[in-house]
């Protein structure tokens, strides 16, 4: 009986030991992750824990004393002495508020979440293997590590953010790891060419050649080019330039070769969102009140938490740079110094092109090419899969680059081996544009920043404190004849290969040009007089008129009114189509309900304001409009491109008896005006639906939209949700469902004293248990900005500073 | 006297999982396991003890943590177990850790029983 009870009771308590120790399922190891020593409750922070930081540290791997001073907000401001400890620092820093982040992040473009959150990830990981990053980080940071400028960043860098890792103790440890039980490994610089990588995936990997062969079969060459023009005259390019370009075009040959003809069955990859855009300015001192030219940039990302920007100021000999950086990357991305500011948006091309690769055998070893058989090579990719056994892949690798889609892959019924040509394979070099911005005095600094920027392509504004204000159109564009790269490209000849790339000094660009500002907002960057051949299958035709409109009819501008414009509501597609729309509706058949709504919109003003219910009813309808025209390209079995919104718009205008507005499955013959009647009924169905689900509540058009941060690894109560704000895809305020301006910053040159103003819908410490989380939401949400503290020296006072730390070794 | 073992073993449990960072599940059960061998209390007592003496310095110590930081993550890890509030949590801490100091410390005292 003894005996028995004792076991009984070991055997309780070594289960207890063993299950408190496991991670099971979704729920952390309860034992590690609850107890109160280095379990979660110790990641909670309050303001007075975060202000009692100690004032003196010594820090192994640091050449001289750097200094430290954070402000209200929590932002760094390092003072140091030479260039290889403010690198060091930067990483030591950035990791101590954004470890977590920043290697996740790096492990999502590896292909390695499946090691963290098991087999649910193994699609997600096979798709960025099979994409390449890691391919095209490797061989970026072969390039780096042939410059030693390039080289002593990312080391100084990673060894910051190694001293960070070295200190940390179990009870520190972010608080993801401990939910999710794993540990950070070592930072490494191929670590910061992945998460370039994984910039260039978010930003420029946008891609449809897919679903406009099958497309261009499905309806014929001229439907497609009515549903697809590469251009319309209505549209504001970036540099319009009425044709007139001071340089002579390299040469492009076409050769005789046929596209792709038949139906691809492929499931399409993940690839840029179509909400990924951004808006940036800078107007002269000309149209300013203060005589100092003004930038503005807001780039558009998805929401999400821990925030993708890291606001930072960088001082040492030679540079004293203020703005944002990208947690696991050294310098800063977008911002401003003592002399210039710049700002991006991305720069829309189709920079990936789909080859079909004929192999030989079921080797694989061999593919076909211009007569011969080529070696293929093979790269085996492990992905380690937590609570499983490893996935391989095989992922073969031509010349064109990797076989992205092939038999194993995203394959229904037919197999297509699709080989992938990608600008971000390419070795490159944009570390260094940014080292050199940031140190940037003038238009001619700038210029030469850029040589090194390679992908993803951007749309850099600029300006000076000497009064120059530029845009260029940045990247490396390869020379492609017309609509090489649009469709699925022959892999079998290397007479589909790109000839080249276009040269930097033939990009579009624009110095001090006579409106007296210059603008982007992802739309073409010049008119079809451009004399090289620019496609891209995601242009925008709506926030960069709306911002010109306002920039041609503004004077006197001030920082205060550059705020508000960043807060514009004014919807010019709604402005554009909704009269059309209204009038399709015969107001005679309408019952109580809907006649009142129709009403609601006759008198609306087309801003998309948080606290109107006219802007839901117009969204909705919008909504249930687009796929009914587009029935026939949408939810098929397989792929298909559809029209941009500026398009269908255009066609429902301008072709209302078009067949393809008529739905052949109806015996009656549909124009745009039944269709747009039809979705009207189905919008305010739709209305009433949603209401049924809130409370019978208002449909006010922040509460409809409803726009949520989500956690990056999808921890609901780690987000915020009901941000109300107003907005959509295709304002200025382009806040929608889960995309958003990611930093709002405007910025004045003036020569005594350049003053900068930002906001990001998030908090500096990626520390969900911080005050400083999510602290900056709500004034985002209100389209509120803090003025950026700007210091000089490391001794300066300011009435916000909210505590200092020196280190030394 | 039951209550100075009670509040011993709390102690000493922190004083050892300070000490010992990262391994809070078998410091606490050792711990536990030779407070009952040691004092060599009848074994339903032995479990009281550990189950208090644990379970208050867990829970005790989650709730102070909480309470000095208005509650900033453990209300949203509390949503994550789907639990109300952190004092829930708070609680769920201490019963956790309770159970296992109140397992350990009664094999201590089955031990001792047996080689007594």
């Amino acid at each position: 009986m003894k005996y028995i009870s004792l076991l009984l009771s070991l055997a309780i308590t070594a289960l207890l030991i063993a299950i408190l120790n496991t991670k099971i399922g979704q729920i952390p190891p309860l034992g590690k992750f609850l107890n109160p020593f280095d379990g979660f409750w110790q990641n909670a922070q309050s303001h007075q824990q975060v202000r009692s930081a100690p004032t003196q540290l010594t820090l192994e791997g640091l050449k001289a004393k750097v200094q430290v001073i954070y402000d209200d907000r929590l932002v760094p401001h390092i003072f140091a002495e030479n260039e290889e400890d403010l690198f060091f620092m930067q990483g030591y820093i950035t990791a101590q508020h954004r470890l977590w982040q920043m290697e996740f992040q790096t492990h999502a473009a590896a292909g390695r979440i499946s090691e963290i959150v098991g087999k649910i990830a193994i699609d997600f990981d096979r798709t960025n293997r099979r994409k390449g990053l890691m391919f095209g980080a490797e061989r970026a940071i072969q390039q780096m590590d042939t410059l030693p400028l390039a080289k002593m960043m990312l080391e100084s860098y990673a060894n910051g953010v190694n001293a960070y890792i070295n200190s940390l103790s179990q009870r520190d440890l972010p608080v993801e790891y401990k939910l999710l039980d794993y540990h950070p490994e070592p930072w490494t610089p191929l670590k910061t060419a992945l998460l370039l990588k994984y910039m260039a995936n978010t930003l420029a990997s946008g891609d449809d050649a897919i679903e406009n062969t099958n497309t261009i079969k499905l309806l014929g060459r001229p439907t497609f080019d009515l549903l697809f023009p590469d251009y319309h005259p209505e549209q504001a390019p970036i540099v319009p330039t009425e044709g007139k370009w001071n340089f002579e075009p390299l040469k492009v040959n076409t050769p005789a070769v046929q596209f792709s003809d038949s139906f691809y069955h492929t499931v399409l990859m993940d690839k840029t969102a179509p909400g990924t855009g951004s808006n940036n300015w800078a107007v002269a001192g000309s149209k300013t009140a203060s005589g100092n030219p003004i930038l503005c940039d807001d780039p558009h990302l998805t929401l999400s938490l821990p925030s993708i920007w890291y606001e930072m100021q960088l001082v040492a000999p030679g540079v004293n740079v203020y703005g944002v950086t990208l947690p696991g990357a050294p310098n800063v991305i977008i911002g401003f110094n003592n002399y210039v500011a710049w700002g991006v948006t991305n720069a829309q091309r189709d920079l990936v092109d789909l080859y079909a690769i004929r192999y030989k055998d079921r080797s694989r070893n061999e593919y076909f090419l211009d007569g011969k058989w080529e070696k293929t090579t093979k790269r085996i990719e492990e992905i380690k899969v937590r609570g499983d056994k490893p996935y391989y892949d095989t992922v073969i690798y031509t010349h064109w680059g990797p076989v992205a889609y092939d038999k194993t892959f995203h394959q229904d019924k037919q197999h297509a081996e699709l080989a992938m040509r990608w600008i971000a394979h390419d070795p490159s070099l944009e570390i260094l544009t940014f080292y050199y911005l940031n140190r940037a005095k003038n238009y001619q600094d700038y210029v030469k920043a850029l040589t090194y920027y390679d992908c993803p392509a951007q749309n850099f504004a600029f300006a000076a404190t000497n009064g120059d204000i530029a845009m260029h159109v940045q990247g490396k564009y390869p020379l492609k004849w017309r609509e090489q790269g649009k469709f699925i490209l022959d892999g079998t000849t290397n007479a589909c290969a790109w000839q080249g790339y276009i040269p930097d000094e033939h990009n579009v660009q624009v110095l001090n040009p006579k409106r007296g500002y210059v603008s982007s907002a992802n739309q073409h960057p010049a008119d079809t007089l451009y004399p090289y051949y620019v496609y891209a299958s995601n242009f925008e035709y709506y926030r960069n008129r709306r911002i010109n409109q306002l920039l041609d009819s503004m004077k006197s501008i001030t920082p205060q009114m550059m705020m508000a414009m960043q807060n514009d509501n004014f919807n010019l597609k709604a402005a554009e189509s909704l009269p059309y729309f209204l009038a399709q509706i015969n107001a005679n058949t309408l019952n109580t309900q809907q006649k009142a709504i129709y009403q609601l919109l006759q008198k609306w003003d087309f801003y998309n304001h948080a606290d109107l219910e006219a802007p839901s009813y117009y969204e909705a309808w919008w909504d249930k409009l687009f796929p009914l025209v587009w029935d026939e390209l949408t939810n098929q079995t397989i792929p298909y491109a559809r029209p941009d919104a500026f398009t269908t718009i255009k066609l429902l205008k301008n072709k209302p008896q078009h067949p393809l507005f008529d739905n052949k499955k109806t015996p009656e013959v549909e124009t745009a005006k039944e269709i747009i009647t039809k979705a009207f009924f189905q919008s305010v169905d739709s209305i009433n639906n949603w209401k049924k689900s809130h409370d019978n509540k208002i449909p006010l058009w922040a509460d409809y939209k409803a726009t949520s941060i989500q956690h990056l690894a999808r921890l609901a109560p780690f987000g915020v949700s009901n941000i109300r704000n107003g907005g959509n895809h295709n304002i200025i305020n382009a806040t929608s469902e889960r995309h958003g301006p990611s930093w709002r910053m405007v910025v004045e040159l003036d020569k005594k004293g350049v003053k900068g103003w930002g906001v990001y819908p998030g908090g500096q410490s990626g520390n969900p248990g911080s005050p400083y989380y999510a602290n900056m939401v709500e004034a985002w949400q209100d389209g509120k900005y803090y003025e950026l503290l700007f210091m000089q020296t490391p001794t300066q006072s300011a009435k916000n500073i909210l505590f200092r730390q020196s280190f030394s070794n | 006297m039951f209550l100075i073992q009670v509040i011993l073993l709390a102690v000493v449990c922190a004083v050892f999982q300070m000490l010992l960072p990262g391994n809070a599940v078998y410091v606490v059960a050792a711990i536990a396991l030779v407070f009952g061998l040691i004092f060599g209390q009848k074994p339903f007592h032995a479990f009281v003890m550990g189950l208090l003496g644990v379970g208050f310095l867990w829970g005790g110590y989650a709730l102070w943590l909480d309470q000095m930081t208005d509650s900033i993550l453990g209300s949203k890890v509390a949503v994550l177990f789907s639990l109300p509030n952190a004092l829930t949590l708070a609680l769920a801490t201490g019963l956790i850790g309770g159970i296992l100091g109140g397992f350990a410390a009664l094999s201590g005292a089955l031990i001792r029983k047996l080689i007594a």
